[in-house]
């Protein structure tokens, strides 16, 4: 074990001893750095104004993703290199990326305008290696989680459009090879142990010293993305005494594929699972592209979003729909579990003590199988779930043979709908029996009034989605949902 | 097109370079402690006891500030009458949000840390929340104001058709990138110095003289730019410079006071929300005859700026159509709810909201285009073209606007091509419409229609230039470099653009009603002109010409087409005449006249028009919407900066936009913001932005009046532009039940907005078939 984390940092290897465990990598950089140009402008993730770029190893090649840095804390950055708003000019040149900014009257107050940069880079590095042309969609789920009050974006998405059409690259693509082998040469090999101020962090780097530790410290707040629990620090002011981080631990974040299905290690990524999503089903990633924003879903994991057991946690009425299978792992003993049966009340699941999910099971899904999901929300990205609906039916010679309806935001956990599934089963697949089944959804939940919406509201919307899956299915020919690009609109700088 | 450098944002190579500093970067700073504001959690009540004593015992603690520790006058309200709003509670609590006490420490965590320590005892008593309630309760917290023009009420009844019905508009978070935040580094005998996130540097200056009992000589406030303000930062950044100055006076040390992004959103001042009730008449060519619009308003715990927001709310009431008889109220509630301020439009947005929304009821009823009843009721001169309080306006440019979008945008094509999309689209419906803008530019309150500048030139030819405006975003700063580039025919280079400093130019009026280039414009091309002129005369007695036989051109002075000496040489030769090189001015506006008490006058200067065709679709299921394409035509007169123009009508319209359909402030019963952060309120994102917009500027239209170079202000009115996507929305809704049914949607239309506004129209269709 080791006190100290290295990583890359303005072309040299940075090395702490001891970080503060609680420090978040935003402040390090105003504080403790001087680096002014990353902003804080909500401390929770949600306006981007923080986001610096992560280059991490993947089989043995340098992948950088945006993160907000106002929820990550500085020694998860442990074996990476991070990139900031200061790194993009070379040669006192700025980046395609910064120039075209300039010229396109991108920045009005210049506020957002370093985390806005620092998202499209991420996009620019990742469309570095594809040959398709830039399209409107790929700008808007690069920003979506990057507010920008002044502009409207227009400005910004002129400015995207240019950059990406230049061919020149900055030093950062320049000197991938260099340092990538930097990197490689600070790869965390054992884990480590801070004790810094009262705070306790590990970062194991085997699944079996996580488990010894999660035993020896069962009070401990076990972390992973943070983009949940790092709130605590940055909005409550609480502090986290005893931190073990998963994220470290390569076994976790491991995806296979057999004939029986796929298995995700609960560290994988919700932007590593939206690389497979196609192959388990086509209708998943529509929904999975309205969790979060990219710097969330970098950060966000499948098992941190199942173990946080929020009502609108997003993944676990879809996992349910799949039938997914949790294992649940201490050093002694594994055990499988269904998802639904992971939940049993708010704020409580089947978690024991000394136990960590290991890994999410998600069967292959019939050829029979019919299945959607939607989300609503107040706005299209970055929102919580006003309420989610996840359907799934699976017919044999026009009867319904087997029948899972999951909502999310409708009860204190992510919950079936027994009592309609009930209705459904068996019976022929008719717009007649869907319809008199939707009346059993009131049986089933009794939502909530807040202010994302009113009870009323969640239920008749929670009709209206089990109804929109019947259209979907029946007549797929005409529009049943909003088209963000319609065919017909030919945007002007493509 | 990309345009010549000379026309990006000054700041912009500092902006995405992260070299632009904004307060909280400024890191030079020695000895600097930090405030952390306690919040009241309680909306109304009694401060009973408030025990301090583990906080100022906590970690890092040097000093905790209580309304006894104002040396001054406890009062943040700016007004004459003073003692609406107290820095730190004394005893009454009136809103969520008031301060009741401040930790000063080494960090701003350990100040975090040591609030929690604090022992506060409240009484609880019932609070006044939302608008129903205040009028419930009639809690007025300023007389209410009237136009009357003919008679409304004997109109109304002699019409043909009669309709009334009331309107909701929700409130809008400012929601700047960069939150309020304040430095006060105290000097020497008593002076303070403040860096403040401002629109209204003077404003602090008195209000920390006045919370310091000093004069306001002992008070420097200099901004060089801010991160967003949009009137948030108007009158709103008092309360972060009052406890910093506060606490630098105390401790001597300077104090930098940050507020987070919860406690932005909880402690200051949003845009006003209000319940419009409208009566109208109307016969069958669907002309208003008569009109009534009542419109009541949660101004919050203080006053602030509601009786101006208020008034400007009724001086818009018309928006862009003539009221031969209309009876025109404000009534300005007093809520325990955070103190309602300026925002982007001050009240004219509400104000229109209400015509607008008669506009639809009576094309709903007559069964027309509502553009037809717009067009029917628009201001034609001669025979109308007075407002209601008086002032003439001349239509020919709306008229000329609205005629040419119509035709540009295919509106009409497009309306019949949408009804015939939505006969075959069960559950996406589409919807278009398009709305005018006539927004009144000057501040109503006369006296602020000043502005100064203050411009040195030294001895290598190099210039500073100060004004009154503050930098937001807007482009203030690159279009006056542009304007004294142009007089003195030098680089942009040349000149640096200094921060806004009340110990350069005093009395400044705030940065806000659109107006700080027109204002601060023509007051940097005065001091500009004295200094060529002065120039000029130094050159002519040095070569003993005649003065109009010289001229200065691209930085050098020419006598016809022939260049003799560079600028640098020719303002060395007149440092070496003894001729000053620095130059003030002043400007104010003519013309205009106002009287607030019997709300009559010609309180514009001019106005500004526009128009925008916007096109929607709904989902039906969920209530969700997109704005798949917007058209605007906008004037500006003669822009002085395309681009700037373009950037602000677009970013104007998109954050009327999210007001109009997304952004959400709700409070709970006991008056508790529920959304404080932009987790729980949600502001427009990249996917939000329609994939068409099409924004034209009106060509070959200067301004009628004498303004800097026949410009027009553009701040706030495209912000109104996006009423059009309300009503477009409305228009897609009213298909569910073959457009008979007025959808009556509130503001904002949230998906379960749309969707309760859906299920009405489909229950009142079925009833009336």
């Amino acid at each position: 074990m080791k006190d100290v984390i290295q990583f890359l940092f303005r072309g040299r290897i940075e090395e702490v001893i001891q970080p503060l465990p609680n420090l978040t990598v935003l402040n390090w950089l105003r504080e403790r750095q001087g680096a002014t140009g990353t902003k804080e402008g909500c401390a929770e993730g949600d306006c981007g104004a923080c986001t610096v770029l992560v280059g991490s190893l993947h089989s043995g090649k340098l992948e950088y993703r945006p993160v907000n840095a106002c929820i990550r804390f500085l020694p998860t950055l442990d074996g990476t290199h991070l990139i900031t708003i200061e790194d993009l000019m070379s040669d006192d040149l700025l980046h395609p990326i910064q120039k075209a900014m300039v010229e396109h009257h991108g920045s009005q107050c210049g506020f957002c305008t370093p985390g806005i940069i620092i998202s499209l880079f991420g996009l620019y590095l990742e469309k570095s290696r594809s040959i398709t042309g830039l399209t409107r969609k790929e700008i808007d789920d690069a920003l979506a989680g990057n507010l920008c009050r002044c502009t409207g974006y227009g400005s910004i998405i002129s400015a995207a459009y240019d950059a990406f059409s230049s061919k020149r690259s900055g030093w950062v693509e320049k000197n991938i090879q260099e340092t990538t082998s930097l990197v490689e040469s600070i790869r965390p090999k054992k884990g480590v142990t801070l004790d810094a101020h009262h705070q306790l962090y590990f970062a194991p780097t085997t699944l079996e010293h996580a488990l010894g530790l999660v035993k020896a410290y069962p009070d401990a707040t076990l972390l992973s993305g943070g983009t949940d629990i790092a709130l605590q620090v940055t909005k409550r002011f609480d502090r986290l005494d005893k931190i073990i981080y998963l994220g470290q631990i390569e076994h976790l974040k491991s995806i296979s594929k057999s004939n029986e299905g796929w298995t995700l290690g609960s560290g994988v990524t919700f932007s590593q699972i939206m690389g497979i999503s196609d192959q388990i089903h086509p209708h998943l990633l529509a929904t999975l592209e309205r969790v979060g924003s990219v710097q969330i879903r970098n950060a966000g994991t499948i098992g941190g979003n199942i173990a946080n057991a929020s009502p609108v946690g997003d993944l676990s009425p879809l996992l349910m729909c799949l039938n997914a299978v949790l294992t649940l792992r201490t050093n002694e003993a594994s055990r499988k579990l269904p998802i639904e049966e992971f939940f049993i009340e708010y704020g409580k699941t089947a978690l024991r003590s000394g136990e960590l999910i290991e890994s999410i099971f998600i069967p292959r899904l019939p050829a029979n199988s019919r299945f959607s999901s939607y989300k609503v929300s107040k706005r299209h990205d970055q929102d919580i779930s006003t309420l989610l609906g996840a359907f799934r039916v699976d017919i044999d010679q026009g009867i319904i043979i087997k029948v899972i309806i999951a909502f999310g935001g409708m009860a204190e956990i992510p919950k079936r709908a027994d009592n309609c599934e009930q209705a459904l089963h068996q019976q022929p697949w008719s717009q007649a029996i869907l319809a008199s089944a939707a009346e059993q959804l009131s049986n089933d939940y009794s939502p909530i009034d807040d202010f994302r919406g009113s009870a009323k509201y969640r239920s008749r919307v929670a009709v209206n989605l089990l109804h929109r899956f019947w259209l979907e299915q029946a007549n797929p020919e005409i529009p049943h949902r909003i088209n963000y690009y319609p065919d017909n609109i030919v945007n002007d700088h493509a | 097109m990309i345009m010549p450098d000379r026309n990006y944002h000054e700041s912009s190579r500092a902006h995405v370079t992260g070299a632009a500093l904004y307060a909280d970067d400024i890191s030079n700073i020695g000895n600097l402690l930090h405030g952390y504001v306690q919040a009241s959690t309680l909306a109304r009540g009694t401060l009973c006891a408030l025990n301090l004593e583990r906080v100022r015992q906590s970690p890092g603690v040097v000093a905790v500030l209580t309304a006894a520790d104002v040396p001054g006058v406890n009062d943040l309200s700016h007004l004459p009458d003073g003692g609406g709003e107290p820095l730190f509670i004394e005893k009454e609590i009136v809103s969520e949000g008031q301060a009741v006490f401040a930790v000063i420490a080494d960090s701003l965590d350990n100040a975090r840390q040591a609030a929690k320590l604090a022992v506060v005892e409240v009484e609880p008593s019932s609070a006044v929340i939302t608008i129903d309630q205040a009028i419930d309760a009639d809690s007025k917290i300023a007389p209410s104001r009237k136009i009357k023009v003919g008679n409304s009420t004997r109109a109304i009844d002699n019409s043909a058709f009669q309709i009334n019905g009331s309107l909701y508009t929700g409130g809008q978070e400012h929601f700047y990138l960069e939150g309020q935040i304040s430095i006060a580094i105290p000097k020497e005998s008593g002076a303070m110095t403040v860096i403040a996130s401002t629109q209204h540097p003077s404003e602090i200056q008195s209000t920390l003289a006045l919370l310091l009992g000093v004069s306001s000589n002992s008070v420097t406030v200099q901004t060089r730019r801010i991160g967003g303000g949009f009137g948030g930062k108007e009158s709103q950044g008092s309360l972060c410079a009052g406890v910093a100055a506060i606490a630098a006076q105390l401790t001597s040390q300077p104090v930098k006071v940050r507020l987070d992004r919860d406690q932005d959103m909880i402690m200051t001042g949003k845009r006003h929300d209000f319940r419009i009730d409208y009566k109208a008449g109307f016969d069958n060519d669907g002309l208003i005859r008569g009109v009534s619009l009542d419109y009541a308003s949660r101004c919050g715990h203080s006053l602030d700026q509601s009786k101006a927001v208020n008034d400007r709310a009724l001086l818009h009431a018309d928006n862009a159509y003539y009221l031969e008889n209309a009876t025109l109220t404000s009534h300005r509630y007093h809520t325990n709810t955070t103190s309602n301020t300026a925002f982007r439009g001050f009240g004219a947005p509400q104000g229109m909201l209400g015509i607008e929304r008669v506009i639809e009821e009576i094309a709903f009823t007559l069964q027309q285009d509502p553009l037809d009843i717009r067009l029917a009721n628009l201001y034609r001169t001669p025979n109308r073209s007075v407002t209601p309080y008086g002032q003439e306006f001349d239509s020919k440019v709306l008229v000329r606007i609205i005629g040419e979008l119509t035709e540009h945008s295919e509106y009409r094509s497009r309306r019949k091509k949408i009804r015939r999309f939505n006969q075959d689209s069960p559950v996406i419906k589409k919807g278009i419409a398009l709305t005018p803008v006539k927004f009144g530019i000057s501040f109503t309150a006369i006296h602020l229609n000043q502005a100064g500048a203050l411009l040195h030139i030294y001895r290598d030819g190099s210039v500073q230039l100060n004004h009154a405006g503050v930098e937001m975003g807007q482009g203030l700063h690159t279009k006056i470099l542009r304007i004294v580039q142009d007089i003195l025919t030098i680089e942009r280079s040349d000149i640096r653009i200094m921060a806004t400093n009340t110990e350069k130019i005093p009395n400044t009026s705030p940065t806000a009603a659109s107006a700080a280039t027109d204002l601060n414009g023509m007051a940097a091309a005065s001091a500009a002109t004295v200094l060529h002129d002065r120039l000029i005369k130094v050159a002519s007695h040095r070569l003993d010409l005649p003065e109009a036989e010289l001229s200065l051109s691209d930085g050098f002075l020419h006598t016809g087409d022939k260049p003799i000496m560079s600028f640098n040489e020719l303002v060395n030769e007149a440092y070496l005449q003894r001729v000053s090189l620095f130059a003030t001015g002043f400007y104010r506006t003519p013309d205009i006249n106002f009287d607030p008490d019997s709300f009559t006058g010609s309180p514009f200067y001019y106005y500004a028009n526009g128009a925008a065709v916007s096109e929607v679709e709904v989902d039906l299921l969920t209530g969700e919407h997109k704005v798949n394409r917007v058209d605007i035509l906008h004037e500006v007169g003669q822009s002085l900066n395309e681009e700037i123009d373009k950037g602000q009508i677009e970013g104007g319209f998109i954050q009327g936009m999210g007001w109009l359909t997304m952004e959400e402030l709700v409070w709970n019963d006991q008056g508790v913001l529920q959304t404080h952060s932009p987790s729980t309120y949600k502001i427009p994102t990249c996917r939000e932005r329609p994939s068409i917009v099409n924004i034209d500027l009106l060509r070959d239209a200067p301004n009628q009046v004498e303004s800097i170079y026949r410009s027009k202000a553009v701040g706030e009115p495209p912000l109104m532009l996006s009423i059009s996507v309300l009503h477009a929305l409305s228009d897609a809704i009213s298909s569910v039940a073959n457009y008979r049914i007025c959808p009556q949607l509130n503001v904002p239309a949230t998906p379960e907005h749309i969707l309760e506004s859906v299920q009405r129209v489909e229950k009142l269709g079925l009833a009336s078939v």
